[in-house]
């Protein structure tokens, strides 16, 4: 018998390198989408080997881009984007342009942020959000909806009050002292004309940073800390805030969770994110209509006799 | 997963096995990430030919992995690891885990492709020589040779972590 041979047989020998290897990877398990990444790649490699043969090829890369965003499908979905899956580099940098483009991308989506106020649901493509507070009144009500519309240069705010069984309509222009009113995205920095390029600025600035991964209820995320803009600002007396944090799906690079710091109630604020297809039944749940038989008042009156419950 | 039909054997496959063979793919490469993108890969390849996988996918996914490991996953450009690790074990247990996995990554570093999925198919999935030398597409003797290569240099770079001098 030779010594390798000893040496492969040996039961101690084996036993202990098991160990060591086993205690090393017992952690790792199946990231969520891996499959479904999978699949998907597989499905558009498919479809791209049917099309080529038939169209060109830059309508094959549009019938595959289109593959991606095809609602319904946003549990296993490809972040959009450059592709994200297989053969990525995630560097910081890489990770922040996948969120920047993510979060560009996801502006025809419609995000669900939970609070402890309440639910928002918010569609920037369409400049529409409306707020059910978690707050009930006596019958089991919202105790208020909200919803927030930007339509060109008309801004439009309709609440509804249901305890007392009245609502008001806010209008007014979209542009306030020279600034345009917008509904944004949920990520910081996509306010910015090309949110990509000011992610890849706050990187090299050291104000955005890649934590790293976390797990979040059970979800593979991406931890990033963002400073807020009030920071950047030179008014030294001001007391620093605390940074941003996001947290971003590992496989779709969305946002899924953040916690920002308040500066009206001076309080941290954690929002839970989740992102819906826009089918009319979700768009459906932008519109708010004001009950049959509620009295309109007018918005002054709402916000000084019914809305200091709940602000 | 789609809920098309097609895929419903390989959602119960990967149910079962998806997180062994996984962690397979983490110790054939040079981290978990690197890992992932393995395994990824070679479920693709799979998927390519899922209509045609009867009976064995495990086995088939392995080759591929296997494969991949030796042939072509060295041979690309290195890539730079994601910053940090998951933080997904308790705090706790995951000092000394991460310290570990780095101890065994840097040792398994050390090894040629070929011995490091030796190895692993041996002494990790615990495969029998014939079943390795499949996986590998290689014969029997060549597998004893890169597993006892790559144990010998294993045994010097781990020492101090664990004794796996075989008691003569």
């Amino acid at each position: 018998m030779s010594r390798n041979d000893v040496e492969l047989d040996s039961p101690e020998a084996e036993a202990a390198l098991r160990d060591i290897m086993s205690n090393s990877v017992s952690g790792i398990r199946m990231p969520p989408g891996l499959a479904d990444r999978a699949v998907g790649r597989d499905r558009r490699r498919k479809a791209r080997i049917r099309l080529t043969g038939t169209v060109s090829a830059v309508a094959a890369t549009a019938a595959v881009v289109a593959a991606v965003i095809v609602p319904g499908q946003l549990g296993g979905r490809q972040a959009p984007g450059p592709q994200a899956a297989g053969g990525h580099v995630q560097t910081a940098a890489y990770v922040l342009r996948q969120a920047a483009a993510a979060q560009v991308d996801s502006r025809h989506l419609i995000s669900v942020n939970h609070t402890s106020d309440g639910v928002t649901y918010t569609s920037v493509a369409a400049q529409q959000q409306r707020f059910v507070s978690s707050k009930l009144d006596s019958s089991g009500q919202p105790y208020l909806q909200m919803k927030t519309e930007v339509n060109g240069s008309a801004y439009t705010q309709t609440t509804v009050e249901y305890q007392h069984q009245v609502y008001s309509t806010f209008t007014a222009s979209s542009v306030d002292h020279g600034w345009t009113v917008t509904i944004s995205p949920v990520l910081p920095l996509q306010t910015d004309n090309d949110p990509v390029a000011a992610f890849q600025q706050a990187l090299k600035a050291g104000t955005a940073t890649v934590i790293g991964h976390r797990s979040l209820n059970g979800r593979d995320t991406i931890l990033l800390r963002v400073e807020a803009a009030s920071n950047k600002a030179s008014d030294s007396k001001a007391a620093a805030l605390p940074p941003d944090l996001v947290w971003l799906d590992s496989s779709s690079y969305l946002v899924v969770q953040t916690e920002r710091f308040d500066t009206v109630t001076r309080s941290q604020v954690v929002q839970h994110i989740t992102w819906l297809s826009p089918t009319p039944g979700n768009l459906a749940l932008l519109t708010l209509t004001p009950p049959a038989g509620f009295t309109k008042i007018p918005d002054s009156e709402m916000a000084q006799k019914y809305l200091g419950p709940v602000s | 997963m789609p809920h098309d039909g097609r895929y419903d054997d390989l959602a119960a496959f990967l149910e079962a096995r998806g997180d062994a063979l996984l962690r397979t793919a983490v110790l054939l490469t040079p981290g978990r990430e690197a890992g992932q993108d393995l395994f990824q890969e070679s479920l693709e390849r799979m998927l390519r030919k899922w209509h045609r996988v009867h009976g064995d996918p495990e086995g088939y996914l392995r080759r591929i992995m296997y494969h991949r490991a030796v042939d072509g996953w060295r041979s690309r450009r290195r890539r730079p690891e994601l910053i940090g690790l998951p933080a997904d074990t308790p705090v706790a247990d995951h000092a000394s885990r991460l310290d570990l996995r780095l101890t065994l990554i840097a040792a398994l570093e050390l090894l040629t492709p070929r011995q490091r999925a030796a190895v692993v198919a041996r002494y990790w999935e615990q495969l029998s020589e014939a079943e390795t030398a499949a996986a590998l597409g290689c014969s029997v003797s060549a597998v004893k040779a890169a597993a006892a290569r790559g144990l010998r240099t294993l045994r010097e770079a781990l020492s101090h972590e664990m004794d796996l001098t075989p008691k003569l």
